[in-house]
């Protein structure tokens, strides 16, 4: 996730907004906030470990915030946190396995999601920003996928018959 | 001798607009999904409400205008004389006598 506006080489067009840093790093690939746009999202691979790490520039405590993935008008909620910060840490870092995370999954999802995140201090918004996420999978083999496509056949025959017109009795 | 003109119009296939239009945003709705799923283009205001509306407009005038139907062809006018017979639609020319 992204936010950063005191990182001394901001990328043009990075989607930040608040003083944070973030990074992700998938498989020794480095991501930074510049991925903000379809054309160039983070790409998730069905194995490998994503290590992601944010900053703030001032101590937020007590924080929350969460990652929200947008779907048209609606954002759904896939990641939050919480806490005290009684250690005032200004920086945080973890790592996920992708196949175990994939696995979580209820069924494979494909394609590309835009998501959100926002990190609050004392119950204020501090920092927000976005990036793309694109799930290397084939749209061929996830249920939505199929639905899709079968979606796209019967409804393009709709209009087909539309365009013919009806015959007259 | 009396005269009958007979004038045969082919009817034009009736529109569908309804099924043009509800065909037409669910076409554009699955466009839209195909693409995210594609990795093209995320499910965004613009392609989860654009696509759709440009989809219903589409197939509304699909339905409207029947491009692929049959078109109208000239009217036949056919003069039938009272005391001849009608001759068949498409008979062959007749052969010369050997």
């Amino acid at each position: 996730m992204a936010c950063s506006s005191f990182a001394p080489a901001r990328p043009a067009g990075a989607a930040i907004n608040g003083p944070c840093a973030a990074t992700a790093e998938v498989n020794g690939k480095l991501y930074t906030p510049a991925h903000d746009t379809p054309g160039n999202p983070i790409r998730l691979p069905k194995r490998g470990t994503i290590l992601y790490q944010g900053t703030t520039r001032t101590v937020t405590s007590p924080h929350h915030g969460s990652l929200a993935v947008s779907v048209g008008p609606t954002r759904i909620t896939i990641y939050s946190w919480a806490s005290t910060n009684a250690k005032r840490k200004l920086s945080a870092a973890g790592h996920k396995d992708l196949a175990s995370t994939y696995a979580k999954l209820p069924f494979s999802i494909a394609g590309i999601y835009r998501i959100t995140g926002y990190h609050y201090s004392q119950g204020r918004l501090y920092c927000s920003g976005f990036a793309y996420v694109a799930f290397d999978q084939s749209p061929f083999v996830t249920p939505v996928g199929v639905f899709a496509e079968a979606g796209t056949v019967l409804t393009a025959a709709g209009l087909v018959l539309a365009a013919r017109g009806r015959a007259r009795r | 001798m009396t005269l009958t003109t007979v004038v045969k119009h082919r009817r034009r296939r009736a529109p569908r607009p309804i099924l043009g239009a509800v065909s037409g945003a669910l076409f554009g709705g699955f466009v839209a999904l195909d693409l995210q799923q594609l990795a093209i283009w995320p499910l965004d205001d613009l392609s989860v409400f654009g696509l759709p509306l440009l989809g219903l407009a589409a197939g509304l005038a699909l339905g409207l205008t029947r491009p692929l139907g049959r078109r109208t062809p000239p009217p036949v006018v056919r003069v039938i004389l009272a005391d001849q017979q009608m001759p068949p639609e498409a008979s062959p020319p007749p052969e010369p006598p050997a």
